[in-house]
């Protein structure tokens, strides 16, 4: 009968689909692991009317593994481990090339104008909070560069003494970041 | 209830029951177990079990051919299978009543109990 033939070939594909599964485990473990499987399958499909129902062999493998208390498929561990090694390498990559380029002559040169600039960095970065202050506290008016004009002239003088102090706690606390950061011993900012 | 849990745990034990009244093969098992009512329970798990089983030395097994297909590999209990099963008979009954008196002196014992914990093994 050709149903029960191409029954039994699936059943056959399905129980080699399983075995392949489970080949980091020595050959004997295997063959009694998988001995009457065929016959076990077969009669299975039998009453399924075929092997559609039969799930993954992988996941069969690995059910069948599991309840015999044999250890977890090496494939799925080296497939674990390839995914760090594949990250590692990204990382590693990703590294280098960053190495690289800030060993350009021309990369040194920035890095060295943009420390000699970190002043002005911080002068901008109590501007930038100033500004965020200034528009929570007085609304969008306020959203001038520096404190001009719109109010009156206690306005202004607040708004300024406001600035004044983010920027100053700004260059202080930069001084001091960059103390730490030189690893000086002494610092003038505490 | 996860029941699938709880059957990890007793499985060992509806499997050695299932041999201890007749011999049989692997799928004949799983058709007793589910004919019981154990209906969720895998094909897979059950080989898997009855290996374990047979390698612990609670089983032994014997290959009859078949003429027409390929062989089966019938399984029965010996005196270490019964010796383990009337172990774990006397375990789960202890453990079964305890969990009932609990249960059943109150419905929100019930469900602070963490599902993993009755199936699990001990």
């Amino acid at each position: 009968m050709i149903t029960a033939d191409s029954t039994r070939e699936s059943v056959h594909a399905f129980a080699q689909a399983v075995r392949d599964a489970l080949t980091d485990l020595p050959a004997d473990e295997v063959d009694e692991l998988t001995d009457g499987l065929e016959a076990d399958l077969f009669e299975r499909a039998e009453e399924l009317g075929g092997t559609d129902g039969f799930g993954e062999p992988v996941v069969y493998a690995d059910e069948l593994r599991a309840s015999a208390g044999l250890p977890e498929r090496a494939a799925a561990a080296a497939h674990r481990a390839g995914m760090r090694e594949l990250r590692d390498g990204w990382v590693a990559a990703a590294a280098a090339f960053w190495r690289q380029t800030v060993a350009t002559p021309f990369a040194r040169e920035v890095t060295r104008a943009a420390l000699a600039l970190r002043p002005v960095w911080w002068v901008l970065r109590g501007w930038t909070v100033y500004q965020v202050f200034a528009l929570a506290i007085w609304g969008a008016y306020s959203a001038s560069v520096v404190p001009l004009g719109l109010g009156g002239a206690g306005k202004n003088a607040l708004r300024w003494l406001l600035l004044i102090a983010i920027v100053l706690i700004s260059v202080q606390w930069g001084r001091g970041g960059g103390c730490r950061a030189a690893g000086r011993s002494t610092c003038s900012a505490s | 209830m996860d029941s699938t849990q709880l059957l990890k745990g007793v499985l060992d034990m509806a499997v050695l029951a299932v041999v201890h009244d007749e011999d049989g093969y692997g799928y004949d098992i799983v058709r007793r177990l589910r004919d019981s009512g154990l209906e969720g329970v895998g094909d897979a798990s059950v080989y898997g079990t009855l290996r374990r089983l047979y390698a612990a030395g609670a089983l032994s097994t014997y290959v009859v051919p078949s003429e027409d297909g390929p062989h089966r590999k019938y399984y029965g209990i010996n005196s270490e299978g019964r010796a383990l099963l009337a172990r774990q008979k006397s375990t789960w009954s202890q453990f079964s009543a305890t969990v009932s008196a609990l249960v059943g002196a109150g419905a929100a014992a019930a469900t602070t109990l963490p599902p993993r914990a009755i199936g699990a093994k001990r």
